[in-house]
């Protein structure tokens, strides 16, 4: 089984990135993981090439943690796909009050990297990825 | 008495009092004991202590005397002695000086047998007089509630005699005492009092001195060294709370309070503590309180805190209603709670999809448990309302539900007369008016999908209560299950529940799997290999099913006689295949279950698979089918008693060596001997058949040829010099392992004699080709395994001259890899084969050569001898005791690390594995790791690029070590190695192979978790 590599056969696919993703736990409910929750799910990831757009839940309309659980996934996904791909993070349309400026923070490289400097922000997201 | 005597004793107990040396207590004692002083005497001698206005004195005069009483045998302490030593103590309980000491020397007389019921009472008495609990320490207290205890144990008719003043007496003494080793005693000294002495004029002081404690909080101080754990206080205490029925309408109203108001673990506890006191407050209380309690409890079930409180409120529930309906007339009408609750529940499961369906379902599940009467009724409502939902046309699509709620109700029926207990289902019949319906609604969902999953598990339960369904209802299920057989889209969860089912049906009576279900399985194993992708598809899952089916004995004969067709006409190699491992995995079932019809097979499948691998037929040109083949026959071989295996040898002897093909029965004219000159490369395969039945025999079966070591040598030759390939080379050599192994004692002259010159010839020869020294190096090591395994003196004799090769250049690293197969895995030297195997043989074999490996490893004089010890070692480390080689790891770990430079790949996985171990178990040293932790990290980084020529294997567990690391080493001695770590992992992320990709992710993932 050893040798005779697949080449492209495995390519990374939305499975993949939805085991990526679904151990991540909710930084309210640090017992409980995002897929537990419903906050990924793998129909909501779309890999189109090397853009990949994943949308989320937040557990409630007007969630307050949607920023932070947005950025421990963009965190994870930095971490583990390829710097090929494009990675949109995005609120599930219709599912939180503030879905545009949730959208544009997590979309927003500077803003991305600016929120990753505060070390309590930091401190947060590292709890949430420790699975 | 003497003057001498007197002042003697004087003397020893003034000295005993100045310096408390043993001696002059000793000597006290032996003169009591001998006769010549008596215990009064002393008594006397102490007077002036005693009666001394020094506090001090007067408490070393009286432990002096509790210490002499506390050595007296019991036969010295006769009724006059023990009479006047409790009256001395019990007065000294009225000075606060001496109360310690007294209570010490009173609670060794109340063990005594010349202890008499009147000093119980006397004793009791004084006790609740004199002694002030509050005012002493736990270990004073401690003696009070130990003399209690010891009279209650002694004593405890007197004690109930006493009445009131007993009762109330304890209570004044136990009120307020904190300390759980003190409590330990005293619940078990209330328990007695509430069960058995009369308490009517003081339950309400008992159950203040009890409840009080409740619930227990208790967390055991860490290495506490009375090693009281909070369950043992707490069950003493609900011991206690269960004590009476007269507590009840006390502790009921409070228990409620605590339930709605307390903790999690408050809640668990009140729970698990009504559940005991429900049986003991009786019937009528349960009456009164009902309804409320059961509110209480409906809240943790319907939204439970975690699965255990719900769980604890449900058998709560269960002893409340069992309580309650404990006394009525088993077949009067069932009134009251129980059907309310029941009504309530259903009412919820008119909606079976909601969320509350799964409690409700609980619910009624857990008083189908509690008194056959409540069960009965229980069940038939519930059974109607769910029947008559499922069969009302708008509840189509609520099916699925409906029949989990049933199927749940089943399993609890099932588990009802799962245990052998008094009752049985034949007794009570509880589901005989349903069982048609049941059987009727899960038949008919089976093949809806959505439902699939609780039909299957309704039906396994029905099949499986004893006594509930006929062989004919049985013959409905398995027909039923045999169109789901035909469903293509399953997923292996509701596959496996499926074949469960069967494998149920067969154990009842495999008549209906047998005569419906295997004829459709067999349909889709056509004669021939079955040619289009859908047939292989259908084929390959019809083996599959087959084979977790045919384990019992009347299917298993029907499967060897239907699938040897098969094998006899397939052509197709993968078909053949599939058909031996089906064989050999049934059989290897077969054989753990302990099923005994295993070697009438030696006469019937046996015969036949010999005759399929001779040539020309298609399996004998074919290794892996000869292996599966041979596998099987082991397995057979294996089942059978000395004598069968002998006439199995000789005929397989007669047919293989001397050519007698008639004695297995093989086709006239067939070639099948392996060994002879000019034997096709077919027919030399048949080694491996040959190998097959030797290789399990036990010790007491001999080869059936007059010189043994002679036909060994032989054998070896051909393996060296003559024709065999590298698969028959390897088969013989374990065929020589295996039999040299048992039989090593009468093959001296094999093992003296003659293998010194083979290795003249063959292998210390610089003349011999290098095939011809490579392969008798091969054979040494086998013939040295098998010696090793057994402790043969000869054993280590040949590993010295495996050693001695390591100096030549050309065959040092065989013989260093030579020797990981003498030490390495078992192979073919197991029990199952009947080996020989010595206790402790390993530890010998690797204390041996370990030492030797590392100092070679490290000064050999030439590089690539130093480099044949760096093999062995990793050849071996594998299967080494970690005992032997866990004290050498400093030496070992950087040998290790070079070794990750050899180019061999099982050697390096064999390294990374052995660390891997390591870090698990965690026996690596910290300094030692932290100082070569940085080498690590290098070596393993240089294996995981993706463009290497590196196996998968070890790049995965390279990746699994660096993964590893972060979790072993402090971040100081890596810090500044984390951002390259980082940078290559993030090179494996885009790795073609997914598996790569996953452990590069969680390995990076660690790395950027890993910090100071």
């Amino acid at each position: 089984e050893d040798d005779d590599a697949p080449g492209d056969g495995e390519p990374i696919d939305e499975h993949e990135i939805f085991d990526l993703v679904r151990s991540i736990s909710d930084p309210e409910h640090t017992s409980l993981t995002l897929e537990q929750l419903h906050v990924v799910n793998a129909e909501d990831i779309l890999l189109d090439g090397n853009n990949l757009l994943l949308e989320f839940t937040p557990t409630v309309p007007h969630c307050g943690m949607s920023t932070l659980i947005g950025l421990s996934i963009r965190v994870r996904l930095l971490r583990s796909l390829p710097q090929r791909f494009k990675v949109d993070i995005k609120v599930k349309p219709g599912t939180h009050s503030s879905e545009l400026s949730v959208n544009r923070q997590l979309n927003d490289k500077e803003r991305v990297a600016a929120a990753l400097e505060n070390e309590a922000i930091v401190d947060v997201v590292e709890r949430c990825l420790v699975t | 008495m003497s003057e001498t005597t007197k002042s003697e004793i004087e003397l020893r107990a003034q000295a005993y009092i100045a310096a408390r040396n043993d001696g002059d207590l000793d000597a006290l004692v032996e003169g009591i004991m001998s006769g010549s002083t008596t215990l009064l005497d002393v008594v006397k001698a102490l007077k002036d202590f005693i009666t001394s206005e020094d506090d001090s004195l007067r408490e070393k005069g009286v432990s002096l005397l509790t210490a002499i009483v506390s050595r007296m045998p019991p036969a010295i302490m006769n009724r006059h002695a023990t009479r006047t030593m409790l009256e001395f103590f019990l007065k000294k309980l009225e000075d606060t000086a001496t109360v310690i000491p007294a209570l010490n020397g009173i609670l060794k007389l109340t063990v005594l047998p010349a202890f008499l019921a009147s000093d119980a009472e006397a004793t009791s008495k004084a006790l609740f007089e004199h002694v002030k609990m509050k005012a002493h320490v736990q270990s004073t207290r401690f003696v009070v509630f130990a003399i209690i205890d010891s009279l209650m144990a002694k004593h405890r008719e007197t004690l109930k005699e006493m009445g009131d003043v007993f009762v109330a007496g304890y209570i004044a003494l136990a009120d307020g005492e904190k300390d759980p080793r003190n409590l330990i005693l005293s619940f078990a000294i209330v328990r007695v009092i509430l069960v058995e002495f009369t308490i009517d004029r003081h339950v309400d002081n008992l159950f203040d001195i009890t409840f009080c404690y409740f619930p227990i909080t208790f967390t055991p101080p860490p290495d506490d060294p009375y090693r009281i754990s909070a369950e043992d206080l707490k069950s003493s205490l609900r011991s206690c709370l269960a004590g009476t029925p007269r507590f009840g309408p006390l502790a009921i109203p409070l228990f409620l309070e605590k339930l709605s108001a307390g903790s999690p673990a408050t809640k668990r506890e009140t729970m698990n503590t009504m559940s005991l006191c429900f049986p003991v407050y009786g019937a009528r209380l349960a009456q009164e309180i009902g309804k409320q309690v059961w509110d209480s409890y409906k809240i943790e079930i319907q939204q439970p805190i975690d699965n255990e409180t719900q769980s604890l409120a449900l058998k709560a529930t269960q002893a409340l209603v069992t309580t309650l309906y404990s006394n009525d007339d088993p077949k009067a009408p069932v009134t009251g709670l129980a059907p309310s609750i029941t009504d309530e529940c259903l009412k919820t499961l008119r909606e079976p999809e909601t969320s509350q369906a799964k409690p409700a379902t609980l619910i009624l599940s857990a008083l189908i448990d509690t008194t056959p009467a409540v069960g009965r009724a229980v069940l038939s409502a519930s059974i109607t309302h769910l029947m008559t939902s499922f069969f009302s046309s708008d509840q189509a699509t609520a099916r699925p539900a409906i029949l989990t709620a049933l199927a749940s109700l089943c399993t609890t029926v099932q588990k009802l007369y799962e245990q052998p207990s008094s009752r049985t289902y034949s007794s009570e019949m509880l589901l005989e008016a349903y069982k048609d319906q049941l059987l009727g609604a899960f038949t008919i969902e089976l093949k809806n999908p959505p439902s699939t999953g609780a039909a299957l598990s309704g039906l396994h339960q029905l099949v499986t209560i004893d006594g509930l369904f006929s062989d004919e209802e049985v013959g409905f299920v398995v027909h039923n299950l045999n169109d789901l057989l035909q469903f293509e889209e399953m997923d292996s969860e509701t596959r496996t529940a499926m074949l469960n089912l069967f494998l149920a049906t067969t154990k009842i009576s495999p008549k209906h799997v047998e005569e419906t279900t295997l004829p459709l399985l067999f349909a889709l194993l056509p004669d021939r290999a079955p040619q289009d992708q859908g047939a292989q598809i259908k084929a390959a899952r019809a083996l599959s099913t087959l084979r977790t089916l045919c384990v019992a004995p009347v299917l298993f004969e029907t499967l060897v006689i239907r699938l040897l067709t098969r094998l006899d006409l397939s052509e197709d190699r993968l078909y053949s295949l599939a058909i031996l491992t089906t064989l050999e995995s049934v059989l290897e079932a077969k054989i753990d279950a302990g099923h005994v019809d295993v070697p009438k097979y030696a006469e019937s499948l046996v015969p036949k698979l010999y005759s399929l691998a001779c040539p020309p037929r298609q399996v004998a040109a074919d290794v892996q089918l000869l292996e599966s083949a041979a596998a099987i026959i082991t397995l057979v071989t294996r089942t059978l008693s000395a004598d069968r295996q002998t006439a199995l040898l000789t005929a397989v002897w007669n047919t293989f060596v001397h050519g007698t093909s008639s004695a297995l029965g093989l086709p006239s004219g067939v070639g099948a001997r392996p060994f002879e000159n000019g034997a096709s490369s077919e027919e030399r395969n048949l080694v491996i058949m040959f190998a097959a039945a030797v290789i399990p025999l036990r010790p007491e079966v001999a080869l059936p040829v007059e010189q043994p070591a002679a036909f060994l040598e032989r054998l070896l030759a051909w393996c060296i010099v003559g024709s065999a390939d590298e698969h028959q080379r390897l088969a013989t050599l374990r065929l020589i392992c295996s039999v040299l192994n048992k039989h090593a004692d009468g093959l001296s002259v094999l093992l003296l004699d003659r293998l010194p010159i083979c290795w003249t010839q063959y292998i210390d020869n610089a003349d011999a080709t290098l095939d011809v020294r490579r392969r008798a190096i091969s054979g040494w090591a086998w013939i040295t395994k098998a010696l090793i395994f057994r402790n043969h003196e000869q054993g280590m004799v040949n590993v010295e001259r495996l050693f001695s090769l390591f100096t030549d250049i050309e065959i040092g690293w065989e013989a260093a890899k030579a020797l990981g197969t003498v030490g390495g895995a078992p192979d073919v030297l197991v029990k199952k084969n009947n080996a020989v195997i010595r206790i402790l043989y390993a530890q010998r074999f690797f204390n041996a050569v370990l030492p030797r490996i590392v100092t070679g490893a490290k000064s050999a004089s030439e590089a690539f001898q130093r480099t044949a010890y760096l093999v062995a070692l990793t050849s071996l480390i594998k299967t080494m005791p970690q005992v032997v080689y866990k004290s050498e790891m400093p030496k070992l770990m950087p040998l290790l690390i070079r070794a990750l430079d050899l180019p061999d790949m099982g050697l390096k996985l064999n390294v990374i594995e052995t660390l891997l171990a390591a870090a698990k178990d965690g026996s690596t040293e910290s300094g030692l790791l932290s100082e070569r932790a940085t080498a690590l990290v290098d070596a393993m980084l240089k294996l995981i690029p993706t463009s290497s020529s590196i196996d998968t294997s070890v790049r995965l567990a390279s990746l699994r070590y660096l993964g590893v690391l972060p979790a072993i080493v402090r971040y100081e001695v890596l810090h500044p190695q984390k951002a390259l770590v980082v940078r290559e992992l993030g090179k494996c992320l885009d790795d073609p192979r997914r598996v790569i990709r996953k452990e590069a992710v969680d390995a990076r993932e660690k790395w950027y978790l890993y910090t100071g």
